[in-house]
């Protein structure tokens, strides 16, 4: 065990028993949360199945947060354990240790923090710090940073080093951002239903070469945004600019990169229609040019241009974004049948879809590559994503509430998975849920749903049935169909509830797929095997 | 599997322990949320701790996310009894949406569209999120008049709400 290590460990424990006298100093509080997720795997041929790397087949993540506060101070810490971590996540986090530590200091309009901190400028087109344990990414920067924030304007300038599992980057990031709300400048704005922020960021890198190309050490991006609402009106729009950044991720070619967001919408009470648009090329800003992982060493966030799907088999084709080129868009439509119609009936009828469709960037070589000269603002022949999802959601009466819907997905393989020659997926999933409450706070809740694809694993078939035992306990059992290959996908498990604890166990024969948040997937395997996971706060 | 073990031995008595002592004490939100901005639907940045510290009444918060189908159940069925919960009770809800910046802008349409009749804000980043130590989407807080968390809940399924009913009357008793 390494020095490191062990301090943190003897300071978790003399966190532990100074804790009551702590306590009972006033004002003074404790707060933490704690997770763990385990899996005991079973190799499985059927699925292509396997153990753990080296033969093991138990994995363990878990980590506990605890955070001290007195009055404007705060000092936390996270202590993170993958003891080895699950199929799918990185193997370079195997092992435990301090994985996040700082102290905060808040006095009246300003914000002191030293040590691990989270932050986003704008979108977080130049830079975004956040933690995504599913994904096994924390990107936290290690540093300092200060904060002013008034009604009118909000500043931060930070610098560090980007966290990479339980050591850092050696690039340094020193970044500033401001942020302006006219409408606390000008009262007339107010009372007219205007408000108009603008904001703007600046972010250096600063990385030895080492690679032995002639290629520049240090990069700098910028962007602005400003966002108008006028009543129901909305429009924002944010521009970023990279200087040149030879990487692994965009394989070395030199060149510019830019970003270019545009969302526009109207909302009522019972309407609402958004409408988004986001241009991206060679805009993957890296702490690490070497690195070829897509969790790890990121600074900045291009969030993909399309919805999250959540329905099992529409899990299966996921978009991740393509941040070496893309240009997109994204339509949003909700609007509500109001009760008391024939279609409303009595509670309203809530419909909601939404349309995206990417494509690479139309270059003039036509190679769609990130250093090539681009045709602005063009969509371009080669597709790499289009959704289609349409949803009702409808409660009939007390107990019972429906939802159904479809979502059609046509998905560029090659591209988005990086493997060439697989073409594209068609696939057409109709949906629908249904939960039912019965007497002493029991529930049922079922789901069904049928994808046809004539590509990849090709058509599926999905049922779960949950039964909710009492508001703290319910089990469900669950089928995923790959009828084309006949193999079974099957998982059941039990959920138990109190509080802020929530305990699962179940048994996963589980497809392998793209487990993604926020546009950024890891690759799961498939796996077979029993699964405990703990969540709780305090 | 050596590992492991020194692993649980370490870890299974630090969870007795916080979970002994916390229990003999009750958090305040505004102390847990010092420091943090969150966005309204007007795009104004706003103290959380200053939220909670106006607020003279009960607050159930809730957090959320567009692409969370408990957590919209969850908010419905808050919404279809908020009339009662908001002049009876003296109930505030707060949905506070994670959405990150893939979502957010679906935020204000989807609510709309949803016709949802109390405040929502925005934690892009999850700094409130990690402030009341959220793990999960959904997850409930009432909160008394003295901005105590008087309870908290992690998922949604149908009937849950009756049990926030029971607490939200124990505290208007």
């Amino acid at each position: 065990m390494s020095g490191f290590k062990l301090k943190g460990i003897f300071f978790l424990i003399f966190l532990c028993f100074v804790q009551t006298p702590f306590a009972q100093i006033k004002d003074a509080r404790i707060s933490g949360d704690f997770y763990l997720t385990s899996q005991y795997y079973y190799e499985d041929e059927t699925i292509n199945a396997e153990l753990l790397p080296g033969d093991e087949t138990l994995g363990v993540n878990s980590a506990l947060q605890l955070n001290y506060l007195w009055k404007g101070l705060s000092a936390g810490f996270r202590y993170e354990a993958y003891l080895p971590p699950l199929l799918g996540f990185e193997r370079q986090l195997d092992g435990d240790g301090i994985g996040n530590v700082f102290i905060n200091y808040d006095h009246k309009n300003f914000s002191f923090t030293v040590g691990n901190f989270y932050e986003q400028f704008g979108s977080g087109m130049v830079l975004r710090s956040y933690y995504e344990p599913q994904l096994g990414l924390d990107n936290s920067v290690f540093g300092a940073r200060i904060k002013f924030s008034s009604d009118i304007i909000r500043l931060t300038a930070l610098a560090g080093k980007n966290r990479r599992y339980f050591e850092r980057d050696d690039s340094s990031i020193t970044g500033f951002d401001f942020d302006l709300s006219w409408n606390e400048v000008f009262k007339g704005f107010k009372e007219n239903g205007v408000s108009l922020d603008i904001g703007g960021s600046l972010v250096h890198k600063d990385e030895d070469n080492e690679t032995g190309l002639v290629i520049p050490s240090s990069t700098t991006a910028y962007s602005f945004r400003s966002d108008l609402r006028i009543k129901g009106f909305s429009f924002g729009v944010e521009y970023g600019y990279k200087e040149r950044e030879p990487h692994s991720l965009n394989q070395f070619r030199d060149g510019n990169g830019s970003g270019l967001f545009i969302s526009t919408g109207y909302t009522k009470k019972g309407f609402g229609f958004n409408v988004n648009w986001k241009y991206i090329k060679n805009m993957f800003f890296r702490s690490d040019r070497e690195s070829l992982s897509n969790v790890t060493s990121g600074i900045n966030y291009l969030p993909p241009n399309s919805n999250v799907n959540t329905y099992r088999l529409t899990t299966l084709y996921p978009y991740a974004t393509q941040g070496n080129g893309e240009n997109g868009i994204n339509a949003d439509l909700f609007f509500n049948i109001k009760k008391g119609t024939p279609l409303g009936g009595k509670y309203g009828t809530k419909i909601a879809t939404d349309i995206s469709y990417i494509t690479a960037l139309k270059t003039e070589d036509g190679s769609g590559l990130p250093n090539a000269e681009v045709v602005e603002l063009a969509f371009s022949d080669s597709l790499f994503y289009v959704n289609w999802n349409f949803e009702v959601t409808k409660r009939v009466n007390r107990q019972l509430r429906y939802a159904a819907g479809w979502s059609y997905i046509k998905y560029n393989q090659d591209v988005i998975e990086g493997i060439p020659g697989s073409g594209f997926v068609n696939s057409f999933t109709l949906f629908t849920e249904v939960s039912y409450r019965l007497p002493e706070r029991r529930f049922i809740r079922t789901e069904l749903q049928h994808m046809s694809a004539n590509q990849h694993f090709g058509n599926w078939l999905f049922a779960l049935v949950e039964y909710g035992w009492s508001p703290k306990l319910s089990t469900y059992i669950s089928d995923e169909w790959n009828y084309d290959n006949s193999i079974h996908y099957y998982s059941v498990g039990a959920n138990y509830r109190k509080g802020p604890l929530s305990v699962g166990l179940s048994y996963v024969r589980e497809r392998s797929g793209l487990i993604c948040v926020g546009g950024i997937c890891r690759f799961v395997p498939a796996s077979n095997g029993f699964r405990v996971q703990v969540n709780t706060s305090f | 599997m050596q590992r492991l073990l020194r692993f649980n031995c370490f870890f299974t008595p630090l969870i007795l322990i916080l979970l002994l002592s916390n229990a003999l004490y009750a958090q305040t939100v505004t102390e847990l949320s010092k420091g943090v901005k969150v966005e309204d639907m007007n795009g104004a940045a706003l103290s959380f701790d200053e939220i909670a510290e106006e607020d003279k009444g009960i607050m159930i918060i809730s957090f959320w996310a567009t692409w969370c189908k408990p957590c919209i159940q969850e908010l419905d069925f808050l919404n279809d009894m908020y009339d009662e919960l908001q002049e009876d009770m003296e109930v505030t809800v707060y949905a506070v949406s994670i959405d990150d910046a893939r979502s957010s802008k679906r935020v204000l349409p989807f609510i709309n569209g949803k016709g949802w009749e109390f405040p929502v804000l925005l934690d892009e980043n999850s700094l409130l999120k990690r402030k009341l130590n959220v793990l999960n989407v959904p997850h409930t807080f009432i909160v008394d008049r003295s901005n105590k968390i008087v309870y908290q809940h992690t998922s949604y399924v149908p009937g849950d709400e009756e049990e926030y009913l029971e607490i939200i009357e124990g505290l208007n008793k």
